[in-house]
């Protein structure tokens, strides 16, 4: 890697596809080409 | 016929003398009556129909639902100009319960900003007026239900306590309040304002009334991962007036006249009323103590409040930008929108509360401020978990006196008053069930007493409550003007 | 194990704060190890920080002139992995990333695939005189592929070392957040550390602290499946596959759940790690599909490997037909019939069309026989050009050597 020591951390975010709902609403987690459909009041507001 | 009890209403329906449309539509009438009196509606729906009478004691009875609960189809404002046109998609766990057991919706009532207040004096259609004395405030938040069910309005209305939003307003209108133990009625579909001191609980005019209706709204729901259990509760059937042998303390250093250097005469009839109580208790078999708790603690707690319930509503609010729902603002950046439509549509003092919130979670405040308060509030529970490890409930009046004077400088409290104006607030920080009933009167406006026991024991603090309202005589009153 | 809330204002994030865990305290998992294989065989340990549960935020997408949101993946788990700064290259970064990618993939967890969006990096780099100083840690914020992982990293030690070759090091390289532009293949700066917003961490009160019982990580532990260097393992010891090709099947779990599909249709660990490797992958990558979504499934390959097995078609057939099969979409079978296919093994028909070469050709014949032995080839050529190659080309060539005699 060069004339240089490197030195390098890594932040890896996976994200769950394979779970039936998502991680804290009730909301469908499944891969959707239409916006807005996997969504339940929590998604979307509070 | 609105001024009966449900139990009352239910026989009534039953035997046929009475039907559930026309209860319905005697609660409409009267909800417009009262708004005009009192301004106590956000909404009334005036298309409500009867349902159907069974076996369900709540079958066919109009009731009111505070306008932070959502309801679907329905307008649910939460008193805030954010949500000024917000109709939600889906009904609180807790309403739909109460629906469940056939109940009939008929109106939503005014509170105090999204149940930041404590004087229903802040909601964004103006004050709610005491169907005692037009000139004196409900308190709050829940202010349009406890105007609503002691007006007569319904025999009973939901309600939502964070600091006694319930509590406060039931005595300061001369009815019941009770909040039970957290967890025990779902939160899903309350607008939140401080998860963990928010509870949803019942106005009523009797013991047994809040008892059903929260028989009704209370279960462990998936939506609200801090509901448990209760399916083996059934708080109306278990009602026990038999007190004998109940333990109840009061804590000295909030109702001794003589720890007060400035004491006004309503406060004192207030303690000695209170006092006059606690006979009733002793002569229903009751050992009544006085207990001495740090007085430290008891002047932390108002702070404690604050600092809490203004981080977690500052988080809980920061949903309200406009751009999924209610009022979108305007601005060239999605910054400027946020601003636009947050500077519109909150008042001044939720303003402020933000402003508190903001700063006391700041990394730099937080260990001085929240990290503090979350440990004093600790220290507060356990202080008044070792006396309940001796007695079934703590029994202290509420407030300093009747309800206040809407135009007044009344408004401030004295410093050394505030432990004893806010000392309900106990109930929040620990999730304890908790219940005002009326007991008395001072300057011819009614107050209120207050029972308290320790966590999951709602089914003992309500025997308590009813075995003092038996005895005593403002069970099931209506408000009569006082002029 | 309990969660906190990070708070900050962005349209992307619906609630206005994003539930996540702050470590050290209330993760999933803290410290703990990864070794991981390099091309060449040797391995590296990677040492673990902290593993931590979060969840997504809504997918923003920037237009002309407005903005529009997409609250599908709000919500979404993700899983936060942060290494120790023990990685000391490009290529170790990326080898770190494939095999935790392949964890995942094969635990169930998620399918990791970039172009769904599922993976995000971000990465720190820094540059010193030896192991023994520290430099500077720049943040290289959602980096979406490993390729840009990879080109990110060279870049950054390239512009780092620059400066610190012209003396600029101290000046120039701060701790600050840069992201990755792939259309300069450059890093940008996006603001300093030392601005950093205050996200006001404290603890979800709508959540109650969630205890992990031994019991529960021990059946968790058991329900583990084969993992890809267990699988590696496996294809090279059982079944006698190159390191190489056993690298190719494993590094996406499809792929390898392909071949074994295939094997428990009795096609021949080699013939179907051939034309995995091969054929398939290069079609895959060609046209950006899964290997889950395309027409030919094990099924459908192992009916074509059967066929050559059996003499019915040429090796060089089965590679139009695998072509066929995927252009139209038919079974295999179906396209040998239309298209003629069916390898000609009938000697006797060999034989007249052989005699038929031979006799068009007599000179060749005398050349061949005068020593000039590449006629033969020839001849082969000329039968199999007369059918079209489906003349079965072992038999041509024994009978061919039996006519010539």
């Amino acid at each position: 890697m060069g004339k240089y020591f490197v030195t390098i951390g890594l932040e890896m975010h996976c994200e769950g596809s394979l779970t039936n709902s998502k991680v804290f609403s009730p909301a469908k987690n499944e891969y959707n080409k239409l916006p807005n459909c996997n969504v339940s009041p929590i998604s979307t507001s509070c | 016929m609105m001024d009966k009890t449900i139990i009352e209403l239910h026989e009534l329906l039953k035997e046929g003398k009475t039907t559930s449309d026309e209860l319905v539509k005697e609660s409409i009438k009267k909800s417009h009556e009262i708004q005009e009196k009192c301004n106590a509606f956000e909404t009334i729906l005036d298309d409500a129909k009867g349902k159907e009478v069974t076996d369900d004691l709540l079958s066919g009875i109009p009731f009111g639902i505070k306008d932070n609960y959502s309801t679907k189809g329905i307008l649910s404002t939460g008193s805030s100009n954010t949500l000024k046109d917000y109709v939600p998609f889906f009904t609180a766990t807790a309403i739909e319960n109460l629906i469940k057991h056939g109940c009939v919706p008929v109106n939503k009532t005014c509170m105090d900003e999204f149940g930041m207040g404590g004087t229903g004096t802040t909601g964004h259609t103006g004050v709610q007026k005491n169907p005692w004395d037009t000139t004196r405030q409900c308190a709050g938040s829940s202010s349009g239900s406890a105007a609503a069910v002691a007006a007569g309005v319904y025999p009973f209305a939901t309600g939502s306590d964070t600091g006694d939003s319930i509590r406060k307003p039931a005595a300061f209108c001369g009815i019941v309040g009770y909040k039970p133990t957290y967890g025990m009625i779902s939160r899903y579909g309350l607008f939140a304002f401080a998860s963990s001191l928010d509870h949803c609980g019942v106005l009523a005019r009797t013991v047994e009334d809040a008892a059903i209706a929260v028989d009704a709204m209370k279960g462990k729901d998936p939506k609200d991962m801090t509901t448990w259990d209760s399916s083996s509760i059934n708080l109306y059937k278990d009602l026990n007036s038999d007190v004998k042998g109940k333990k109840l303390f009061y804590i000295k250093e909030l109702v001794d006249k003589s720890n007060y250097k400035n004491l006004p005469k309503e406060t004192e009839e207030h303690l000695d009323n209170f006092m006059k109580t606690l006979e009733v208790a002793k002569e229903l078999g009751m050992q009544v103590d006085e207990v001495s708790i740090d007085q430290k603690l008891l002047n932390a707690i108002a702070s404690v409040y604050v600092v809490l319930s203004c981080a977690e509503a500052t988080s809980n609010m920061s949903n309200l930008t406009g751009f999924s729902f209610g009022p979108r603002g305007e601005g060239e950046t999605f910054q400027e929108i946020m601003k636009d439509h947050r500077t519109k549509g909150f008042s001044s003092l939720i303003k402020r509360r933000f402003v508190i919130g903001s700063y006391v979670l700041q990394t730099v405040n937080q260990e001085r401020y929240f990290k503090n308060a979350q440990r004093a509030r600790r220290l507060i529970v356990d202080a008044i978990k070792e006396q309940f490890k001796k007695y079934d409930g703590m029994i202290l009046p509420v407030g300093i006196g009747p309800a206040k004077k809407l135009v007044s400088d009344e408004m401030v409290t004295d410093d050394e008053l505030t432990a004893l104006d806010e000392h309900l607030q106990i109930g929040n920080f620990g999730g304890f069930p908790s219940i005002t009933i009326p007991d008395g009167f001072v300057s011819n406006l009614p107050v209120g007493v207050n029972i308290t026991g320790n966590c999951y024991n709602d089914q003992t603090v309500l025997n308590i409550a009813y075995a003092l309202q038996e005895k005593m005589s403002y069970k099931n009153q209506i408000a009569k003007e006082v002029k | 194990m309990y969660w906190e809330r990070k708070n900050y204002y962005y349209p992307d994030l619906p609630k206005g704060y994003q539930i996540t865990q702050n470590p050290p305290e209330e993760c999933v998992g803290n410290g703990g190890y990864i070794d991981v294989e390099r091309d060449d065989g040797s391995t590296f340990r990677v040492t673990i920080d902290n593993l931590h549960l979060e969840e997504d935020a809504a997918q923003l997408t920037h237009l002309y002139d407005t903005s529009t949101i997409n609250y599908n993946r709000a919500g979404n788990p993700l899983f936060e992995l942060v290494t120790d700064p023990v990685i000391h290259s490009a290529d170790d970064a990326v080898a770190f990333l494939e095999t935790m990618r392949s964890i995942y993939q094969y635990c169930g967890v998620s399918e990791a695939d970039s172009k769904k969006g599922h993976l995000r990096c971000d990465v720190n780099v820094s540059i010193s005189e030896d192991e023994n100083t520290k430099g500077t840690k720049v943040e290289i914020k959602n980096v979406c592929s490993f390729s840009s992982v990879h080109d990110a990293i060279i870049y950054e030690v390239k512009r780092q070392s620059q400066l610190k070759d012209e003396g600029r090091y101290d000046e120039e390289v701060r701790q600050q957040t840069r992201r990755w532009d792939d259309e300069t293949g450059t890093t940008i700066a996006m603001r300093d550390k030392v601005d950093a917003e205050d996200y006001k961490y404290f603890v979800e009160p709508n959540i109650p602290k969630v205890k992990l019982t031994e019991e529960f990580i021990k059946k968790v532990q058991e329900s583990i499946p084969e993992l890809p260097k267990e699988r590696k393992t496996k294809y090279i010891e059982k079944l006698g596959l190159s390191a190489y090709d056993a690298n190719i099947l494993i590094k996406e779990k499809k792929v390898s759940d392909y071949f074994e599909e295939c094997l428990k249709l009795g096609v021949e660990a080699k013939t179907a790690a051939n034309w995995i490797t091969g054929q398939i992958l290069g079609f895959i990558y060609k046209y950006d599909k899964n290997i889950d979504e395309i027409y030919l499934t094990p099924e459908r390959l192992s009916k074509i490997t059967e066929n050559v097995k059996s003499g019915k078609i040429s090796s060089k057939q089965a590679k139009d037909l695998f072509f066929l099969v995927l252009e139209r979409e038919e079974e295999p079978e179906k396209i040998m019939k239309d298209e003629g296919m069916e390898q000609i093994s009938d000697d006797g028909a060999i034989k007249a069309i052989i005699q038929e070469v031979l006799d068009e050709n007599p000179s060749q014949i005398e050349q061949y026989k005068a020593g000039k032995t590449n006629m033969f080839d020839y001849f082969v050529g000329q039968t199999m050009k007369k059918t079209r190659g489906q003349a079965n080309p072992s038999l041509v060539r024994d009978i061919l050597t039996e006519l010539l005699k």
